[in-house]
């Protein structure tokens, strides 16, 4: 039978059985003890089963050292994130009752939340009567980025405040025309300079009915 | 845990008060809290107007992000068509049709489950933020 | 909750003075619009102020009470300014699909009393339009075609 000629078979079989059950379990340490003095058949399978083990452990290790790095690498991604949304988001406050919000980089619902969110309370704290939001540096302005835009506009609005959109680039006219987003209800000017003059011209409009 | 029972007008006015109060308590922040007031009261209203009466579970804590689950059930009609009601501007009865889509909105997750005749269950979760 | 369901409207000459103090249910919502449409119809007023700077939440109904109040007053030849919104509400409201198109705002009640004067005061026939384009008030304040 195939036990001829092999020493203690029960008693290797389940040595074998008891380290592979070891692995199984994430513990690669252990080895097979191995008389390689009384080399026999099952020594090669035993030799076999110790190499193995001792390359997946290698290999567990190495993934699992793997997995740390990109967890460290998400975890600074993330405070970087958090980082550039705070860098990015300043609220200016240019001339009396004049806020200027110049956006960069992009925009998502998150991002346009939080950016509406303090907007409003900066136009609600200073009693600010024109908000202008600069998009010059916001990439990629697609259906989804005029959509966060317009509802920025109409909470301002809603607040009794007036936006006044600047820094809309051609390709940007076109992509907006394109995807057919109607920008109508929202005053939109080429560049921050044009927003300016809108605002004073706007404070001015106002001062004067106030006197008449 | 909370509960309040919608059984007339002014129960949607108590339902949303006690959310924002849990809500206030767990951290959410001012813009959240009204958000989740705001989705209470169209949803409380939903089963006023639909189902004359209904329950609101409240429970802070929601697998698998913390957060807040509301949960909304009544013995009414049902929506026959779920997928319709969630069109915005779509109603049934007088309101706005806001309801259901603009819970939705505020809501980080919602679902709804209704039969016909048997009632309607819509949970909303709001989650903290990271 | 008390169960005094009227909200006080004051009266300060051509216009009239509402200040929301207290959480609004729906009957509350109804019953507030009955009685500005019949205090502008008694007082033939020019103007109402809505502040509704306490209010911590306006949903739909709400919402649309407080818009369609704003039409109804148009008919009667009063404007409606709501004034002093909260920005958590603002931004609900837009998120929940509400922008109370062709009602006028105003950050605070100052603002809202200069802009009643001048809507109320400038001539023409699109006083009653929010949506007209042409005036120089429009152009100012107007809400609904910026």
């Amino acid at each position: 039978m195939s036990e001829k000629g092999i020493k203690n078979f029960n008693k290797r079989i389940e040595a074998i059985e008891e380290i592979l059950a070891a692995a199984a379990g994430g513990d690669f340490a252990a080895q097979i003890d191995i008389d390689m003095d009384a080399a026999d058949l099952l020594t090669s399978v035993e030799t076999g089963i110790n190499l193995l083990i001792a390359d997946l452990g290698e290999e567990v290790q190495e993934s699992r050292k793997r997995a740390d790095d990109l967890a460290e690498k998400l975890e600074l991604i993330e405070k970087q994130r958090k980082a550039i949304e705070e860098l990015s988001t300043p609220i200016i406050k240019i001339w009396d009752e004049v806020l200027v919000l110049p956006l960069i980089g992009a925009l998502d619902t998150r991002r346009s939340q939080k950016l509406t969110e303090s907007l409003l309370t900066e136009i609600a704290l200073t009693q600010s009567k024109i908000a202008i939001l600069d998009i010059t540096g916001v990439p990629g302005v697609d259906s989804a980025v005029a959509n966060h835009l317009l509802k920025t506009v109409s909470s301002v609005k809603l607040l009794g405040a007036h936006c006044v959109v600047t820094g809309i680039r051609p390709e940007v006219a076109q992509t907006i025309v394109h995807l057919g987003v109607d920008l109508s209800d929202v005053e939109t000017l080429s560049n921050l300079s044009e927003g300016l003059k809108w605002a004073f011209r706007h404070l001015k409009l106002m001062a004067e009915a106030r006197k008449s | 845990m909370n509960l309040v029972r919608i059984k007339e007008e002014r129960d949607i006015v108590v339902a949303r008060s006690a959310a924002k109060k849990i809500a206030q308590e767990m951290g959410f922040g001012l813009v959240d809290q009204t958000r989740i007031s705001t989705a209470v009261s169209e949803l409380a209203r939903n089963i006023y107007l639909y189902a004359g009466q209904g329950e609101v579970h409240i429970e802070a804590d929601c697998n698998p992000r913390s957060g807040l689950r509301i949960t909304f059930t009544d013995q009414g009609p049902g929506i026959a068509d779920i997928k319709l009601a969630m069109t915005d501007g779509w109603s049934s009865v007088k309101s706005m049709g806001k309801g259901l889509p603009g819970a939705a909105r505020l809501s980080d997750h919602m679902e709804i489950q209704s039969e016909l005749g048997k009632g309607t269950t819509v949970i909303i979760e709001k989650w903290l933020p990271e | 909750m008390l169960e005094s369901n009227s909200i006080p409207i004051l009266k300060l000459k051509e216009f009239l003075i509402v200040s929301i103090q207290t959480d609004l249910h729906d009957r509350m919502a109804e019953q507030l619009q009955y009685d500005i449409l019949n205090r502008i119809s008694e007082t033939s007023a020019k103007g109402v102020l809505i502040d509704i700077s306490a209010l911590e939440m306006v949903d739909s109904f709400i919402g649309r009470t407080l818009a369609d109040t704003a039409k109804m007053a148009a008919t009667l030849d009063a404007d409606i300014v709501i004034v002093g919104m909260n920005p958590a509400v603002a931004i609900t409201l837009v998120e929940l699909g509400l922008s109370l198109e062709g009602v006028y705002t105003a950050l605070n009640l100052d603002e809202g009393y200069e802009l009643l004067q001048k809507i109320t005061t400038a001539d023409g026939e699109d006083i009653q339009n929010p949506d007209s384009e042409d005036s120089v008030v429009e152009d100012m304040n107007e809400p609904g075609s910026d």
